[in-house]
């Protein structure tokens, strides 16, 4: 259809005697992929990142309650890679029995306004695994994180989401990053990877920091 | 769901009929563009684009015609628009432009644009009855911007080659398609009334740069492509009174808001956001068009001579907003600021806020001999769009227009008009102006405030045969 349409409006432009440029017959989609194509020439077809391994230094697996506790826990989304979801989390570990541990994690919303008010209901999630070395893949399932706490759009997100990292005790003890995957279905279907990630940052002395947007721990803007 | 069926399929047919229609405010306020007819369209009028300006008209004979129990006209107009228009856009507060891409979200963007419109009917009077058909586009507006050459084939930058405008148009087509039935009879020999029903085939096509928290961030710049479209239907009713027979006429119609209200169109959005290209997602895209009131009085004060004075109310008020909600979602209920209610998931609205707006013309005829006739019409359209959230996808401005042109006939059978109408646009600048930066997503667009220009010139022509 856009060909028969353009060669519709040239035609037309002909029949007219002018002798124009043919950018002035509308053609959204033949635009929409001159700009895919431009974008993959430029990044070679991948998205732009902001997740990450977590940090260089060797990982020092945590024992049973030694990271408890409370922290800031942000989702930053390649949609707006600057901004971050701010979580209030409280954060219990288990001994599994088998070298490893679990965890029970609390997920409070906090607002997209100040990143400090409580807002939808909390996120709980129980006996999330983690390896002998610290690694885990937490699968959250399918959760929705309310408008109030959403800094990119303000509306609801329904996602599943997947955050794989690892927890380390000594020297990386307090700070945790990795990425995060999954699919947004609303308000529209889209992926959050690549270049999706999220990050733990433990209170300081009952104070929650505020939100860092990748492993670099570079600051949230609003 | 058949008759649906073919109903859409008529219309898709009549809607590649119509590639392109009329540049955006052609004529009339807002995204009016009803034109056809040239000079010879007004709500007083006896040719075939009475269905439209008025359906009473459908009635009215013609002075001078032989007075027969029976007649048939046909008429094709068609108007070819020629459309000049330009932005320049200055650095906002709240404007993104990195030191290594200046320009690439301020500066001038303009577009030439050449656009034409159809409109074909038929009509057949019996008597003091009279029936008709149409097709015709009374709103639209359609814009391809140019490039900004400074980006091209840029390493670091996909985006600003697109031009300074792009975060509110690229390539875009708005279009209320009609396809008319209208009947009307004369009462009282001196009084004609008429009414219209319509099936509006609403259409949005349209490309911009977008990023999902609605700022002009050219590290984050994708795009959203908005395709969708809509059936619905509306009514317009009319009457004319012959003051003095075959003298004076005066006319009075009115044509209902498509769908009478708010019109649901259905279809897809691509996005292209940070990097990632989406599958087409299903959405519904809400928008509210005008209902309008048009007064016209036409007089033969001598044999050869003919004026014409008339004009229209549009309210377009209602155009209050565009909504792009998920296809599960039915109404789009956001606070003051723009941001979306608990449980709301509206994707973007385009805030509009505009207002009634209102065109008055004068125009004559003088028969140099009965086969040829010149005519003359100017007119003016006041403006229908804020400065709060004029942006470059749909423009509008206070406009005055001259036109000129001939018809010439060849007895009753035959006859055939070509007229030249330019339309005066008077500048606007509304820098510092835009409310859109300040809204809350996902209402939340870049600034578009700026300095706009236009400039229209309408070549119109048709054919009418009677039998």
């Amino acid at each position: 259809m856009p060909i028969r349409r353009f060669s519709f409006c040239a035609a037309l432009i002909a029949a007219a005697g002018l002798t124009l440029s043919l950018t002035g017959c509308p053609d959204p989609e033949g635009a929409f992929e001159d700009f895919a194509t431009r974008y993959d020439d430029i990044h070679g077809g991948t998205g732009t990142g902001t997740g990450g391994g977590g940090g260089g230094d060797a990982c020092t697996p945590a024992a049973e309650g030694e990271l408890d506790g409370e922290y800031m826990f942000s989702i930053s989304a390649r949609l707006s890679p600057k901004k971050a979801f701010a979580l209030d989390a409280t954060f219990v570990t288990h001994d599994d029995g088998a070298g490893g541990l679990t965890a029970d994690l609390d997920l409070q919303p906090l607002s997209k306004d100040d990143q400090t008010t409580d807002v939808g209901t909390v996120l709980s999630f129980t006996a999330l695994p983690i390896g002998a070395d610290g690694s885990f893949t937490w699968d959250f399932g399918m959760v929705t994180l309310p408008g109030a706490a959403n800094p990119i759009t303000g509306s609801d997100v329904v996602t599943t989401l997947v955050l794989t990292g690892q927890l380390c005790a000594g020297d990386r003890a307090g700070f945790v990053c990795g990425e995060a995957t999954g699919t947004i279905t609303e308000p529209l279907m889209a992926e959050l990877a690549p270049g999706s990630g999220f990050t733990m940052q433990a209170a300081d002395g009952g104070t929650l920091p505020p939100p860092v947007i990748n492993c670099a721990m570079d600051p949230a803007v609003y | 769901m058949r008759t649906k069926t073919t109903l859409r399929a008529a219309i898709g047919v009549a809607a590649f009929l119509t590639p392109l229609v009329m540049s955006q405010s052609a004529s009339a306020s807002g995204f009016s563009t009803a034109r056809f007819g040239g000079e010879h369209g007004h709500p007083t009028t006896d040719n075939p684009t009475a269905i439209y300006y008025n359906p009473a008209g459908l009635a009215e004979d013609t002075p001078g015609f032989e007075k027969k129990d029976w007649r048939l006209k046909f008429m094709v107009d068609g108007n070819l628009a020629l459309r000049w228009a330009g932005w320049s856009h200055a650095k906002s507060d709240s404007d993104s432009e990195p030191a290594d891409a200046s320009g690439a979200n301020t500066g001038q963007a303009d577009l030439f644009n050449v656009a034409a419109a159809p409109f074909a009917a038929a009509t057949f009077q019996y008597k003091d009855l009279g029936i008709g058909v149409g097709f015709f586009v009374p709103f639209g507006g359609a814009s391809s911007w140019g490039k900004n050459d400074d980006f091209k084939d840029n390493k670091s930058y996909a985006g600003p080659y697109d031009g300074v405008q792009r975060w509110h148009a690229i390539d875009g087509t708005i279009r209320s398609i009609y396809i008319s039935l209208g009947v009307a009879y004369d009462i009282l020999d001196r009084v004609s009334i008429g009414v219209s029903g319509n099936i509006v085939m609403n259409e949005v096509k349209t490309l911009r740069a977008r990023n999902s928290d609605g700022s002009n961030d050219i590290d984050l710049e994708g795009r959203s492509l908005i395709d969708v479209s809509g059936l619905t239907g509306s009514l317009g009713v009319g009457i004319i009174g012959e003051i003095e027979p075959e003298k004076v006429w005066l006319g009075f119609s009115y044509q209902s808001q498509p769908g009478f209200g708010e019109n649901t169109l259905e279809g897809t959005l691509t996005n292209f956001l940070a990097g990632s290209r989406e599958q087409p997602a299903d959405i519904k895209f809400l928008q509210s068009l005008p209902d309008i009131y048009r007064l016209g009085v036409r007089a033969r004060p001598v044999k050869d001579v003919e004026l014409r004075v008339f004009g229209d109310v549009t309210n377009w008020s209602v155009m209050d907003r565009q909504c792009v909600i998920p296809a599960t979602q039915d109404t789009c209920e956001l606070n003051a600021d723009g941001s979306a209610k608990a449980g709301d998931s509206t994707i973007l609205q385009l805030a509009r806020n505009w207002g009634p707006a209102f065109g008055v013309r004068i125009g004559g005829s003088y028969w140099v001999v009965p086969e040829a006739e010149l005519f003359l019409g100017a007119g003016y359209d006041s403006n229908a769009v804020p400065d709060s959230t004029l942006e470059p996808a749909l423009t509008d401005f206070q406009k005055a227009s001259l036109a000129g042109g001939v018809r010439i006939a060849v007895g009753e059978t035959f006859a055939m008009a070509l007229s030249y109408t330019h339309i005066f646009y008077a500048p606007r600048d509304t820098t510092g102006e835009s409310v859109l930066p300040k809204l809350s997503p996902p209402s939340r667009t870049p600034d578009s405030g700026g300095e706009y220009t236009q400039t229209i010139g309408v070549i119109n022509a048709n054919v009418q045969l009677s039998f």
